[in-house]
């Protein structure tokens, strides 16, 4: 073979070879190409994606543009498929990533708004606590108060109870001296407790015979009875004069009241107030002892001066 | 002249050998093979297995397959399902982590509930 054969043989073949290996026409249609391409445009578009997982969907593009290129030099479909299954995956990893992110950041917010509402929880707890502790402050407070009047209370009645268990006892010493007082002077009186009140008696001896003036042996007891009346203010006297049976009624009836009107004068002379004497003549009734002797007859003749009791009262003879 | 030859003696075992698609020439994908298996382990750690099982079981037969090729001398062929199986890894782990940080969220705002209902019911019965 000359230079220019050879030459030209091996062009051929070369140029044969390269029409073997290029395509004649369009290339066949590759399905899982045509997936992968659609699923890469929509995650393409995806601004989600787009900004968290620029890497992933720059590796997913590679895989995708070595797939597109062996499709387009009529590669084998099992070779096209296996790149495009590549970028389909990575485009899913793509997409994967950016909801991971997505994810992650929500995290981080939920995370955040919890630290919020746990710091507002305990912020309104101390609140609480310190409104709590303010009351409960005031309440002691109050309690210490209401505990001190108490005890100034207790106290007061403590010293009045003391005070008037001192003025019972200086009243009932008082009462107890007044008693023992009037016991006495009824004693130095020579007066009879009687139902009617304290009875003293003025004997015979003290007026003449048929006479209705009161002899001095009267006067120490007309002073004690005067004495004690202005001591006991409230009490009152009836004077009630008596005869022995010797003479006419009308007579010794007369007699009677002349004597005790007689007692009536001296008491009045001593200080005693008229209002508060009264006078009652009996004459020969209510004897005391028989009449039929001298000495009964002596003991008939008296007057009975009566003192009444506290209110002024004296009861009716019987 | 001479070199024309020997170009075409040298174009002619290419030409030829891309028309036939022999793998002899493609050297075992041992490398690659590691990867993926790194790749499937480390989507396992992610918890994949409970959240993209589907992705998991798919990248461990591949691997399974990529081996056997290996055995057999189709390297090529193992190197796809090599790259197939690690892709397939990656996306069961960003499945995984996706989920993962998902339930963090409901689990946040949970609480988040909690805590403000119980606000609620303190206010309302102190």
């Amino acid at each position: 073979m000359n230079r220019n054969n050879r030459f030209v043989c091996s062009f051929a073949f070369i140029a044969l070879t390269s029409a073997l290996l290029a395509s004649c026409g369009p290339p066949m249609k590759n399905l899982d190409l045509e997936k992968a391409q659609a699923s890469f445009a929509a995650a393409k578009m995806d601004p989600v994606v787009v900004k968290n997982a620029p890497l992933g969907l720059q590796t997913a593009e590679t895989s995708l543009q070595t797939a597109e290129r062996l499709w387009k030099s009529d590669a084998k479909p099992a070779e096209v498929s296996h790149h495009a299954y590549l970028a389909m995956q990575r485009t899913a990893i793509a997409k994967e990533t950016a909801n991971q992110k997505v994810a992650e950041e929500r995290v981080e917010a939920a995370s955040s708004d919890r630290d919020k509402v746990l710091l507002e929880a305990r912020t309104y707890e101390a609140e609480e606590a310190t409104k709590a502790a303010v009351v409960s402050r005031r309440q002691a407070q109050e309690a210490e108060e209401a505990a001190e009047l108490a005890r100034q209370q207790a106290q007061e009645q403590s010293t009045l109870l003391a005070a008037k268990t001192q003025q019972s006892a200086e009243a009932a010493r008082a009462a107890d001296a007044r008693a023992k007082q009037l016991e006495a002077e009824v004693a130095q009186l020579q007066a009879i407790k009687s139902e009617r009140g304290l009875v003293i008696t003025l004997g015979d001896v003290l007026f003449d015979t048929g006479m209705a003036e009161l002899k001095g042996g009267a006067v120490v007891t007309i002073s004690k009875i005067a004495d004690f009346m202005k001591t006991y203010p409230t009490r009152s006297l009836l004077v009630e004069g008596f005869t022995d049976s010797h003479g006419s009624e009308t007579y010794n009836f007369d007699l009677s009241e002349r004597r005790a009107n007689a007692v009536r004068s001296a008491l009045t002379s001593s200080g005693v107030e008229a209002e508060r004497i009264a006078v009652r003549g009996y004459g020969e009734s209510y004897p005391v002892a028989g009449n039929d002797t001298p000495v009964g007859r002596q003991l008939n003749r008296r007057v009975e001066v009566i003192i009444s009791d506290e209110e002024g009262r004296i009861a009716e003879r019987r | 002249m001479r070199l024309l030859s020997l170009l075409n003696l040298l174009l002619l075992p290419l030409i030829v050998g891309s028309l036939v698609g022999c793998s002899s020439n493609f050297p075992p994908p041992t490398q690659k093979l590691a990867h993926s298996e790194a790749a499937i382990n480390q989507a396992e750690a992610a918890g994949a297995i409970e959240f993209a099982p589907l992705e998991m079981r798919a990248a461990r037969e591949k691997l399974a397959q990529a081996r056997e090729s290996m055995t057999k001398e189709e390297n090529q062929k193992a190197l796809q399902l090599a790259e197939q199986a690690e892709v397939d890894a990656q996306l069961a782990e960003s499945k995984a982590r996706t989920a993962k940080a998902q339930k963090t969220v409901d689990v946040l705002q949970e609480s988040i509930q909690t805590l403000k209902e119980e606000i609620e019911r303190k206010a309302t019965n102190p």
